[in-house]
């Protein structure tokens, strides 16, 4: 009996056990068939090179470089203290702040520690000539973003940083993973699905102390695709160059398709910084700042246009047949509406001034008179024509649109009628009217072309295939109308009388137009565009420096320069 | 008693081809085992040992249980004092005193504590036949546990401790103790417990806490069993393979020579692997019992049961311990794991069970 009870009991344990191994590998198989692969399985990613970034004519304006990082295996050094400062010595940091580094950083004794980052070439291949010497030191060598010209393209390029969580969750189905850097700002940004690179990696089998046993499997990375602009990069680094001291924008735009030559925008930030860790803080400031050097003060920084928009006014005038080029206005200096009175930039005034006087000389009454025959309404509908007030749909994120006031604005957002005083400051482009740079570079392309509206863009090519620019819109405007104003424009630069005067350069003829926006906060900005060579167009150009004083002096100067270094330093000028 | 008496009773084939069969089978997982680190004659060393002991089952084949049984108390008493000089003299390994050493020849005298204390509770359970329904004839059989459990508690090795309880009980169970006096002996070993905590190692009351929570300490206490537990469930159905399984080749699994011998067959073997070797050992043990039953001598039918319940609880022990289901006290895999004493010990356990089978029909 009593056997009878030990045999059954011996059978419950065995049934026990086998109902308990039955569990483990037939029910729980697929978890713990994973946690082995876990085990011993490891992937290293292997990250696909990001597409290179080139200018028009092929020199790189992004591209990736080879940066060496100083690696520790803490389960591979054998004599700690020896090794160590064998390495300061050559990497040239403390061999307390290696140790620092490695306490603060220490997570197993096979996991690589990384104690310098981005050292250079020489010192990379020291280190792999004694590594012998210092088992336990590796030097790891991946790939890094590379901006060429450091600040000079900046606002175009953008930068890039580590993807965040929303963005994470929209883009994941397009193979972001985790640890992605992702375009922030330009054209990183607006191209970042054609740049990034598809990721490839190793599998990898390591034992318990994760050694390498084997290569299971490699999926070769592939690199994005290259991407060229329309921009000329001794242009651009030259315009930034020129800028580099000031807050302002410069955009320079072949007036015929759109394509943006150079585009740079003061003060500047350099790309790279937020690329490198070692350079975080100077990140957090850059983005930080009271300049705002991180916005593109050519497609974003709004401003009035002043006496820019006489262009347009005059234009207005005649298609609307209110005046004709030999009407004309007597400036005596200064001009009442009511009790207000208006001031012409020139006390004593002009005298008798005809349209292309009234141009030449950027005469305020001129145009007071013109904007008060034509009404705002008639100047709102202009501005619109002439694409301000909306965006040009340039491929760089977050253009800003400028704003065009008009009567039915001002009664529904103020709750306010329009004045006359307030025609009178529109039609001499003050007041409530705002524009960026690249909307009056498109604004005067328009002249130069006599009549089209070129869509303004950076992209020329992806991989091997070129982008064709969307064809140039052209307005119903008549072109005799257009060559009255064309040749005011090229008279402000060359008669002596002119407010261009300033901006003549050798062997080159010019267009252009001088402005001056007033604003409240200190020196008006000073605003200088233009076209060459005013025969056959090649460029059209605007500068905007701001605070930079009345009669757009300052724009000017920059824009000679520029203009003097295109004519020798590159082929833009040259060819049919 | 002379062995006036002729052999020609029954020979257990079946149960020696059992033993034969896991044998063989452990010297492929040792193999196995082994195969990527250290000791590469593992199972050589083994199959060394494996044929020793069935040398030394040979001999305790041919002299008669009656004879043992005889000189019971004397080869408890010559354990017992070997057991003293172990924490004399002992050699030290993985920090316990278990080992005894002339010149290159080693052994654990505890390991021979297991049949020894058997034998001599085995002379005095048939001395004392009926009368052990009385509780007084229970005081000598607790000395006798006593005795060898606090010597090897001192070197220490609880798992080897820990046995001599469940063959102490089984014992006094089969040969007629009542229930009452066996449920008090189990309540007082209870009541013992929190004060062997008090003498219990560090790294021994961690091994006790991590069974309820491998989890709490995944890289210290815990790894052994998790890892051990993700080797056999990751084996599945049909396993990885001999000398394929991951866990065991890359050295995730320690001790997997000794107390961790079956995870490797859980891995590498898989379902059917295990399902075969709980067969063969539930076999092996129905038929010691078998053999046990058949004895009407109390001394060899008692002796019978003391051993069978030396590998019953070694196997259940040691398969509960791997899967998770007891906590990890280090006790040994018979025939599969690697070790001499142990070994050798089944094999003479196995001898005296085969001689008690061919001999009791002579009475």
């Amino acid at each position: 009996m009593r056997s009878k009870i030990y045999s059954t009991i011996i059978s419950i344990a065995f049934i026990i056990l086998f109902f308990t191994i039955f569990y483990l590998q037939i029910i729980r198989w697929p978890t713990y068939h994973v946690l082995s692969q876990k085990n011993h399985i490891r992937l290293v990613p292997l990250e696909g090179l990001r597409g290179t970034i080139y200018d028009r004519n092929g020199l790189p304006l992004v591209d990736n470089r080879l940066s060496f990082d100083v690696i520790v295996l803490p389960q591979e050094i054998e004599d700690e203290d020896k090794t160590f400062s064998r390495v300061a010595k050559v990497i040239g940091v403390s061999k307390e702040d290696i140790k620092m580094t490695l306490e603060k950083e220490y997570q197993a004794p096979f996991a690589p520690i990384t104690i310098a980052r981005d050292i250079n070439r020489e010192t990379a291949f020291i280190l792999e000539e004694i590594k012998q010497d210092i088992p336990g030191i590796l030097v790891q060598s991946r790939a890094l973003r590379w901006y060429i010209y450091n600040e000079s393209a900046s606002h175009i390029i953008g930068y890039l940083s580590l993807i965040n969580k929303e963005e994470l969750g929209r883009l994941r189905d397009y193979g972001y993973t985790m640890r992605d850097l992702v375009g922030r700002s330009g054209v990183e940004r607006v191209y970042d699905r054609y740049l990034k690179g598809e990721d490839g990696g190793m599998q990898l089998e390591v034992d318990a102390v994760g050694r390498l046993v084997r290569t299971l499997g490699t999926k070769i990375p592939k690199k994005g695709r290259d991407i060229t602009l329309t921009v000329d990069a001794r242009l651009q680094s030259c315009v930034s160059e020129f800028l580099a001291d000031l807050k302002g924008a410069v955009v320079v735009m072949d007036p015929n398709n759109g394509d943006i030559l150079a585009m740079a925008s003061g003060p500047s930030f350099d790309p790279n910084v937020f690329i490198d860790p070692n350079e975080s803080r100077t990140a957090t400031a850059l983005l930080r700042s009271r300049a705002h050097p991180m916005i593109n003060r050519a497609i974003n920084g709004q401003y009035p246009p002043g006496s820019l928009f006489k262009i347009i006014v005059a234009l207005a005038g005649l298609e609307t047949k209110k005046i004709t080029e030999h009407s004309s206005f007597n400036c005596v200096g200064k001009y009442m509406v009511g009790n207000i009175e208006f001031d012409c930039w020139k006390k004593g005034g002009h005298g008798l001034q005809n349209l292309r006087e009234g141009l030449i000389h950027s005469c305020n009454i001129y145009f007071y008179n013109l904007g008060r025959k034509l009404g705002p309404d008639v100047l709102a509908e202009y501005a619109y024509k002439f694409g301000l007030g909306k965006s040009t749909r340039i491929d760089l994120p977050n253009e800003g649109k400028g704003f065009v006031p008009t009567v039915w604005w001002k009664k529904t957002a103020k709750g306010e009628n329009w004045y006359d005083g307030e025609t009178v400051n529109y039609s001499i482009g003050q007041g409530y009217l705002l524009v960026t740079p690249l909307q009056m570079a498109q604004v005067i392309s328009i002249f130069a072309t006599e009549g089209n509206i070129p869509r303004p863009h950076l992209i020329k090519k992806i991989g091997d295939s070129g982008i064709i620019a969307p064809k140039p819109k052209t307005l119903h405007i008549s072109k005799d109308n257009v060559r009255i104003i064309k040749e005011a424009l090229i008279q402000i630069v060359d008669s002596e009388t002119g407010t261009g005067q300033r901006a003549r350069v050798e062997g080159l003829k010019i267009a252009a137009k001088t402005g001056t926006a007033q604003n409240p906060q200190g020196e008006p900005h000073a605003w200088f565009l233009g076209y060459a060579p005013a025969d056959n167009p090649k460029i059209a150009f605007v500068v905007l420096v701001e605070h930079g004083g009345k009669g757009g002096l300052s724009a000017a100067d920059l824009s000679k320069r520029i203009l003097e270094f295109i004519r020798d330093n590159t082929e833009i000028l040259k060819g049919s | 008693m002379k062995p006036h008496l002729k052999l020609k009773g029954e020979f257990d084939y079946v149960l020696i081809s059992i033993v034969v069969v896991i044998t063989i089978m452990g010297l492929f997982f040792l193999y196995s085992a082994s195969y990527q680190k250290f000791v590469p004659n593992l199972p050589i060393r083994q199959l060394n040992w494996a044929i020793l002991g069935v040398a030394f089952a040979f001999v305790f084949f041919k002299i008669g249980y009656q004879r043992l049984i005889d000189f019971g108390y004397h080869i408890f008493v010559l354990n017992i004092l070997l057991l003293l000089l172990v924490l004399i003299v002992g050699d030290v390994r993985y920090g316990a005193k278990r080992w005894l050493e002339f010149g290159s020849f080693a052994f654990q005298p505890s390991e021979f504590a297991k049949i020894t204390f058997a034998l001599a509770l085995a002379k005095y359970l048939g001395d004392v036949k009926g009368d052990i329904v009385k509780a007084k004839y229970l005081i000598i059989p607790l000395f006798m546990t006593a005795i060898p459990m606090a010597l090897i508690f001192k070197e220490p090795d609880l798992g080897t401790t820990l046995i001599f309880i469940p063959i102490l009980l089984v014992m006094l169970f089969i040969s007629g103790a009542k229930l009452r006096h066996i449920l008090w002996l189990l309540a007082a070993g209870l009541i013992c417990i929190p004060f062997l905590l008090l003498f219990l190692k560090d790294y021994q009351k961690a091994r006790l806490l991590v069974f309820l929570n491998p989890n709490l300490d995944p890289l210290g206490a815990g790894y052994t069993i998790i890892q051990s537990k993700i080797a056999i469930g990751s084996g599945g159905l049909i396993g990885k393979g001999w000398l394929s399984g991951t866990q065991s080749q890359l050295n995730f699994l320690p001790e997997r020579h000794t107390d961790f011998i079956f995870s490797v067959v859980g891995e590498e073997w898989g379902f059917i692997g295990c399902a075969l070797l709980l067969a063969l050992y539930h076999r092996f043990l129905k038929k010691g019992i078998l053999i046990a039953e058949a004895t009407s001598d109390i001394h060899g039918r008692s002796l019978a049961y003391g051993i069978v319940t030396i590998f019953a609880v070694h196997i259940i022990v040691n398969i509960g311990m791997v899967c998770g289901l007891m906590p990890v006290v280090g006790i040994p895999l018979p025939f599969l794991t690697y070790g001499g004493s142990f070994l050798i010990t089944s094999f003479i356990c196995v001898g005296i069970l085969e001689n008690i089978k061919y001999r009791r029909k002579v009475f």
